[in-house]
């Protein structure tokens, strides 16, 4: 009973760090909530064998356990059409990546700053979408979560020099995505 | 230094993971290569920016499923006693129970001629009377109805008990019966929730007590007092339902 009413004070007031994860790693809000609903079960009944400390990296790695789980499901049954391949599709359609414009930050700086600032926004959305689950994750976990490496490590199961090497790549990536689909909205523009 | 360490260097720099040397170390690089600075001001927007994005928000239903699912996954927990009021009961199982139930009764008071605690034999009272009333179901005054209940009560006992019929918050009115526990009639008020039944004790506090849960022989005990009358619910609920309980009445 102690058990129960604990777990509720300590975990399940992580739920909305929980579906995060859970959102980003499956890009569905649908799957998210059913996965995050069975880890927190999994939790709970794993919950005797929590050490005390930070809750957060200990419920966030059964959280991505069962969302693994779930995408390696979607793998196997070919019925769910995959949100990767529609941006992987849309992306490559273009090829307009010579046509480069300047840099985000110079962009942002411009007068139509505003505008671009909501822009910017749903394109963000769409890079960090694309981007393989194995950067997405670091990424969400470090910026959006604020994690430490430490925590990082902990939650994927990797050294912490991977955790950093692998945030680096991930930063990389992404700005690589983002100029892109920027240039491929300024074509679509003209 | 070269570029592709410069962007190691300031991926660990936004995580605020560089020494001072190592600060410097970029520093010169990005000073003097204008490709690799404008990457460090990208990535310093994109970090920003993702951190902007912020949680997405668990709407409220994934909450209110999660805790119900949890509850159930509690109450299923193994070695409770008294769930055989849960939903089919068969006749042998029946007797089982009513014979499991005598066993512990007897059990409890013979552990309990052995302790001279008024608190543990209160305690036990109310189990024993708690037991007996699921074998007897002696409710005296059947009645969902407060206005009933409660005047039943008057001249029987030297308390008026708090009686809500709570059916809309699962706890329904099932009516009250007077008993007898630690030497004083007292007056009981009972409440099913589905085939749970809590026997709520009820009588004289003389003195302001806070609220404390035990669990005995797989029951549930909450007591607490207000307004100066004890109240001791009792039941095979899990204790986070009979907290609400509390709450309401």
């Amino acid at each position: 009973m102690a058990k129960r009413t604990d777990f509720e004070r300590i975990a399940v007031p992580h739920l909305d760090a929980a579906y995060t994860l859970a959102v980003w790693l499956l890009r569905s809000r649908a799957d998210a909530e059913d996965v995050v609903q069975e880890a927190f079960l999994r939790a709970f009944r794993a919950f005797g064998n929590f050490r005390g400390g930070d809750v957060r990296p200990w419920l966030l790695a059964i959280v991505r356990n069962a969302a693994y789980r779930e995408l390696g499901h979607r793998k196997k049954s070919a019925a769910v059409v995959s949100l990767d391949e529609i941006l992987a599709q849309a992306g490559s359609e273009g090829g307009r990546s010579a046509k480069l414009v300047e840099s985000l930050v110079d962009k942002a700086a411009s007068a139509e700053a505003q505008m671009i600032r909501g822009v910017d926004e749903a394109i963000l959305r769409r890079a960090l979408a694309e981007l393989p689950e194995t950067f997405r994750e670091v990424i969400v976990l470090r910026e959006i979560e604020e994690l430490s490496y430490r925590d990082i490590a902990q939650v994927i199961g990797a050294p912490e020099g991977t955790v950093m090497s692998r945030l680096s790549r991930a930063r990389t990536e992404l700005r690589d995505i983002m100029k892109r689909l920027i240039a491929k909205e300024e074509g679509h523009a003209m | 230094m070269q570029c592709e360490r410069a962007r190691e260097f300031v991926s660990r720099g936004l995580d605020g993971e560089l020494d001072e040397a190592e600060k410097d170390a970029l520093g010169a690089h990005l000073s003097g290569c204008p490709a690799c600075a404008e990457m460090a001001r990208d990535l310093a927007r994109m970090s920003r920016d993702v951190r902007a994005l912020g949680r997405e928000p668990a709407p409220v239903h994934v909450k209110t499923r999660l805790l119900d699912a949890i509850r159930k996954a509690d109450a299923e927990a193994p070695a409770v006693a008294g769930t055989w009021s849960s939903r089919q009961v068969s006749m042998p199982r029946l007797a089982a129970a009513v014979v499991i139930a005598c066993l512990v009764s007897s059990g409890l008071t013979l552990w309990l001629l052995n302790t001279r605690e008024a608190g543990a034999r209160l305690e036990h009272d109310i189990v024993t009377a708690h037991v007996r009333s699921l074998l007897e179901s002696p409710i005296q005054v059947a009645s969902a109805d407060t206005h009933t209940v409660k005047p039943w009560f008057a001249g029987r006992v030297d308390v008026s008990p708090v009686v809500k019929d709570l059916a809309s918050d699962g706890f329904a009115l099932a009516g009250g019966r007077l008993d007898y526990v630690d030497g004083k009639r007292v007056a009981v008020v009972v409440y099913r929730q589905r085939q749970h039944v809590i026997n709520v004790f009820t009588w004289a506090a003389t003195t302001a007590r806070p609220p404390h849960a035990t669990t005995r022989n797989g029951y549930n005990l909450l007591t607490w007092s207000a307004n100066g009358v004890v109240y001791c619910a009792i039941s095979d609920l899990n204790l986070g339902e009979m907290e609400r309980l509390r709450s309401l009445l």
